[in-house]
């Protein structure tokens, strides 16, 4: 699936935050808590909606000093897992402001 | 480059939460959403108001709202929402699904009589963290009597199992007093039946207008010597050491306590009034109000009666019910002094030195 144009957002049932720069999860169908590392937490919080994936992967790439190509595939990979758990949703359309 | 994606560590959410605390951001909001309430119950700190109560003074629907947008905007995770009865709300799932969509993790706090199929469905689509349900015995006459509400034993029995039949994770919890302090061990037994966690404290606390009325259903002395005894040893039961930072709770540091009105309490128990929502923002509350200094800043060595105490290290304490029933936020609580004197005592009598 070619998601670079979607556009990433919190799942309305998860609950999170991001603190200090770590993003802590409240997961909805086991209520468990669970912290994202570093630049996961980076990317979860880049998934508000306004971004889409190969903009996250662009600010990722920037950030973390990286290669495009890796980012884009690290990303990737990343946002698939958190929608497989129903941290994320993947848009279509970009959030209204 | 971003490994395991979800990094289940709970020294990492254990460290944010400290954080939280150390640097007066804001984690938790226990919210009383209303005082209305459709039990009695003879020990409750609260001076409920009748079921049907026209109470035109509380949050409306957008003003619970607007908080949950200011709350959201100030970071805070969780949110529970307690009573009063919080399901006389007619609006508490339109607040509660606004909530989970800013994010928050929401717990409920039930008596759980009005839980009807009807009602699970509505709990099961929000996906609370977990509702917590108050049982105050293991069988009905002891339950009902203390509730004063025949048949609502049967009726919270009835809400966990269907609560339960919808993958909404609960818990029972239950206060600890003279009529059912005997039951503990069936009440285990209860939640154990149903596949769920026990909850209990031997927390009786005034009324939060200071009325010591509750106070008669503390356990008596022996009732609650017996109960320390079995739980309390040199094995199970190492006494606090002594330190001059030790807190006994988190009060000021990363909490608060909302009430129906707007009120911003510093916690439950202390129901010392940092601002009103309808007069400030949150963010002036929580940034400006003094209160959060004055009482995050209760440690031990600042208790001038606890520092020196020869209980300390067998007491905890709650500044609140110290406030509330002796009068001084930062003198001896005597009912904590009292409980303090038979943990040491269960703990000499079984081996402690």
């Amino acid at each position: 699936m070619n998601i670079s144009k979607m556009y990433p957002k919190p799942h309305p049932q998860t609950a999170g935050r991001v603190i200090d720069g770590e993003a802590v999860l409240i997961l909805a169908d086991s209520s468990e808590v669970n912290v994202l590392n570093q630049v996961g937490s980076r990317i979860f919080e880049l998934a508000n909606g306004n971004n889409s994936v190969e903009e996250i992967s662009e600010t990722i790439a920037g950030e973390y000093e990286i290669s495009r190509e890796q980012a884009d595939a690290d990303v990737r990979e990343f946002l698939l897992q958190l929608v497989d758990q129903s941290v994320i949703i993947l848009d279509e359309k970009e959030e209204d402001e | 480059m971003t490994g395991q994606a979800v990094d289940v560590n709970t020294n990492s959410y254990n460290d944010i939460v400290r954080r939280t605390r150390d640097e007066h951001r804001l984690f938790s909001v226990h919210w009383e959403i209303t005082y209305r309430c459709n039990e009695k119950c003879t020990h409750c700190y609260l001076d409920v108001l009748p079921p049907g109560a026209k109470v035109p003074g509380e949050l409306s629907t957008e003003e619970a709202k607007r908080v949950i947008d200011e709350l959201a905007e100030l970071g805070a995770l969780t949110l529970s929402f307690s009573g009063g009865e919080v399901f006389l709300r007619k609006d508490i799932f339109e607040i509660s699904r606004y909530a989970r969509m800013k994010g928050f993790a929401v717990r409920y706090f039930t008596n759980g009589i009005m839980i009807k199929p009807q009602i699970a469905d509505k709990i099961a689509v929000v996906k609370p963290v977990v509702v917590e349900l108050s049982v105050y015995g293991a069988d009905a006459k002891t339950h009902d009597g203390i509730t004063q509400v025949p048949g609502s034993y049967d009726l919270t029995i009835r809400a966990v199992k269907l609560l339960l039949e919808r993958n909404v994770r609960c818990l029972i919890k239950t206060p600890l007093m003279k009529e059912n302090i005997h039951q503990i061990d069936a009440l285990k037994e209860l939640a154990s039946d149903l596949g769920i966690t026990f909850k209990y404290d031997l927390t009786v606390t005034p009324k939060h207008t200071g009325d010591l009325s509750p106070l008669r259903h503390r356990p008596s002395d022996d009732q609650l010597l017996d109960f320390l005894r079995e739980r309390i040893s040199a094995e199970t039961f190492t006494p606090y050491p002594y330190n001059e930072n030790a807190r006994f709770c988190s009060i000021g540091m990363n909490s608060f306590d909302l009430g129906p009105y707007g009120d911003v309490y510093t916690c439950v128990g202390a129901r010392i009034t940092a601002g009103n929502v309808r007069q400030m923002s949150m963010a002036e509350i929580w940034d400006k109000s003094p209160v959060w200094s004055e009482t995050s800043s209760l440690t031990m060595g600042n208790l001038p009666v606890c520092s020196t105490c020869e209980l300390r290290q067998f007491c905890v304490r709650c500044h609140g019910t110290a406030a509330c029933e002796d009068g001084d936020l930062l003198g001896c609580s005597s009912i904590a002094y009292r409980e303090a004197r038979l943990r040491r005592k269960a703990y000499l009598d079984n081996g402690g030195h």
